[in-house]
């Protein structure tokens, strides 16, 4: 077995699934919402396959701070290797996955748009994050510097 | 012309009462229903995002009810059974001098059977042996268990349905009521909304769908705080709520209490998104114009509302943005109170609950506390919420339900004066 994929890659690999389109196409600085037309149900599924691939568990208290690919991939380098965390993403090998990945060149293609961009989920909040968690006695750490860009459910 | 339809008997099994004189005593005092759970059997709890719920704790349903029916039903059917049976009592319905076929029951339930039909597929799958499965399964978790056993609780043979649309299911079991009573099906109706389904399968969906509260595992009782800035999801709870509905000239035969009339309903489809309603709120605001249209109401009218308000961080601000929509000035006098503030979010019951909370707050002009209504959140506050018990001469409420499956159902209550 050679290298195994960045976990960028990986993710992009896992989006790509997902969301049927080109791994290639799918941008660091692109937003779940905006860019890749990710509802907030889609997300949620989307994190749940790379909790999955990366055998973790991502809590609710980090939702705020996942907005882009670029975020994702960073959160989940750092769970990942937390020593780490801080370099730029280059290869670097993953201990253990718990399912084999799909090669990069077998990725599905087609489709090389997102869904049309849904409106429904979440506008973003406008800077209530900081009183709010000034107020809330039960904030985590992990929650604190992240804005609240991404809003929960629902009916 | 359809007649006039009043409610002339409630009954509840909340996580804050047991039966209504209890249920509203504690929601007056502001008294919380929500407490860690304590166990999922051998499942390890503390893997689960959210660990808090309004459970009822210590149910014994021999206590109210006879074997023969509790025995082979679920928990949400017994907690049905055992609201229906004090609504009965109260509205002094007595079935040997009804005609059964003019005595209905509509019921609204999300979840159904869910312990027993959680228990009997794991056991299928873990052991693989299929002529274990129990021979009560099937008919348990049929989503019109409930609707069946109250009905041979009391020889109701009447229109006999299951409503079964998520959160809002109860909203529309009333609203269908309505409506089979209007169109002469029935005279009587035992409208009832019930779910019970904390179990570790259903649950853990929640958590995966992140739905719930987790923020407050450590302070349960304050979980659950809708239109507060520190909300972070809903918390869920169980329950049951009965109501009896019957037209004006039937309860004033047998001379009955008459609590309010029962005056308008509206169902809509946003027609939208599974999980999230329209973010402008509008389509909220059309199901309230409708049920108001159907009650012969306008809004300057409505002095009071039973809000959805789950404590989610989209749901309260939508509503509160189609209350603004279809209230326009009004919303400012309105008062609003979060039922679910208590006991949280009961799914199927929610709109029954709220039903009798919008009554009796019609009844006794009170209206119950928002609680952990701490720090008002701007995107979605009201003058009319408010953490403590406010008073005032209601003559006009109404009860919002929104479900999964993009479903809205109002309800609108009349104060009933005998002229």
């Amino acid at each position: 077995m050679s290298e195994e994929p960045t976990i960028g890659l990986r993710i992009r690999e896992v989006l790509a699934t997902y969301l049927k389109r080109d791994p290639a196409t799918i941008k660091s600085e692109h937003t779940l919402r905006d860019d890749l037309g990710l509802d907030s149900l889609m997300t949620f599924e989307l994190l749940y396959d790379i909790e999955n691939a990366f055998d973790l568990e991502i809590p609710n208290e980090d939702l705020p701070g996942l907005t882009t690919i670029g975020e994702v991939t960073a959160y989940i380098e750092a769970r990942v290797n937390p020593k780490h965390a801080s370099l730029p993403d280059k290869k670097r090998t993953i201990p253990q996955h718990p399912k084999s990945q799909p090669s990069l060149t077998k990725a599905p293609k087609g489709r090389t748009t997102g869904p049309t961009k849904s409106k429904t989920s979440a506008t973003p909040a406008k800077g209530r994050t900081t009183t709010r968690q000034a107020k809330s006695k039960t904030t985590l750490p992990t929650a604190q510097k992240r804005s609240t860009t991404k809003k929960t459910k629902t009916v | 012309m359809a007649p006039k339809v009043v409610v002339t008997g409630l009954g509840i099994i909340s996580p804050i009462g047991i039966g209504v004189s209890n249920f509203w005593k504690a929601a007056l005092e502001g008294r919380q229903g929500i407490s860690a759970i304590k166990s999922f059997g051998d499942l390890p709890i503390e893997q689960y995002r959210s660990r808090v719920a309004g459970q009822i704790h210590n149910f014994n349903p021999q206590e109210f009810l006879d074997e023969k029916h509790f025995a082979r039903v679920d928990r949400y059917a017994q907690f049905g059974l055992v609201a229906a049976k004090e609504a009965i009592l109260d509205a002094g319905i007595r079935m040997e001098r009804e005609s059964p076929d003019r005595v209905g029951v509509m019921v609204g339930a999300g979840m159904g059977g869910m312990m027993m039909g959680e228990r009997e597929i794991t056991q299928l799958y873990y052991t693989g042996k299929p002529h274990r499965v129990h021979p009560n399964f099937i008919p348990t978790i049929t989503l019109n268990s409930a609707s069946g056993i109250i009905a041979m609780a009391h020889g109701a043979k009447g229109p006999n349905l299951t409503i079964s649309t998520a959160c809002s299911s109860s909203v529309h079991a009333i609203g269908q009521a309505l409506n089979c009573i209007r169109m002469g099906q029935a005279d009587v109706v035992i409208a009832v909304g019930a779910d019970a389904s904390i179990t570790p399968l259903v649950f853990a969906g929640f958590c995966s769908l992140r739905a719930l509260s987790s923020r407050y595992n450590d302070t349960p009782s304050q979980a659950s705080r809708p239109f507060d800035r520190g909300r972070d999801g809903f918390v869920m709870g169980e329950g049951a709520g009965a109501l009896i509905l019957e037209t004006l000239q039937h309860a004033k035969r047998r001379r009955a209490r008459v609590y309010a009339e029962v005056a308008g309903y509206a169902a809509t489809s946003e027609a939208y998104h599974m999980v999230v309603p329209r973010e402008d709120g509008i389509e909220i605001a059309k199901a309230i114009s409708l049920a108001l249209e159907d009650a012969s109401a306008n809004p300057a009218q409505v002095d009071y509302v039973n809000a959805h308000a789950t404590s989610t961080m989209v749901g309260d601000e939508i509503e509160v943005r189609g209350l603004r929509q279809a209230f326009k000035g009004r919303a400012n006098k309105l008062l609003v109170n979060a039922t679910k503030s208590l006991i949280g979010h009961t799914l199927g019951a929610a709109g029954a609950i709220g039903s009798i909370v919008t009554i009796l707050a019609i009844d006794t002009g009170l209206v119950h506390p928002s609680v952990n209504y701490e720090d008002p959140d701007p995107e979605c506050t009201l003058p009319g919420i408010s953490a403590k018990v406010q008073e005032r001469r209601i003559k006009v409420g109404i009860a919002n339900a929104f479900g999964f499956g993009s479903n809205n159902g109002v309800l609108v209550f009349k104060k009933y004066s005998p002229k």
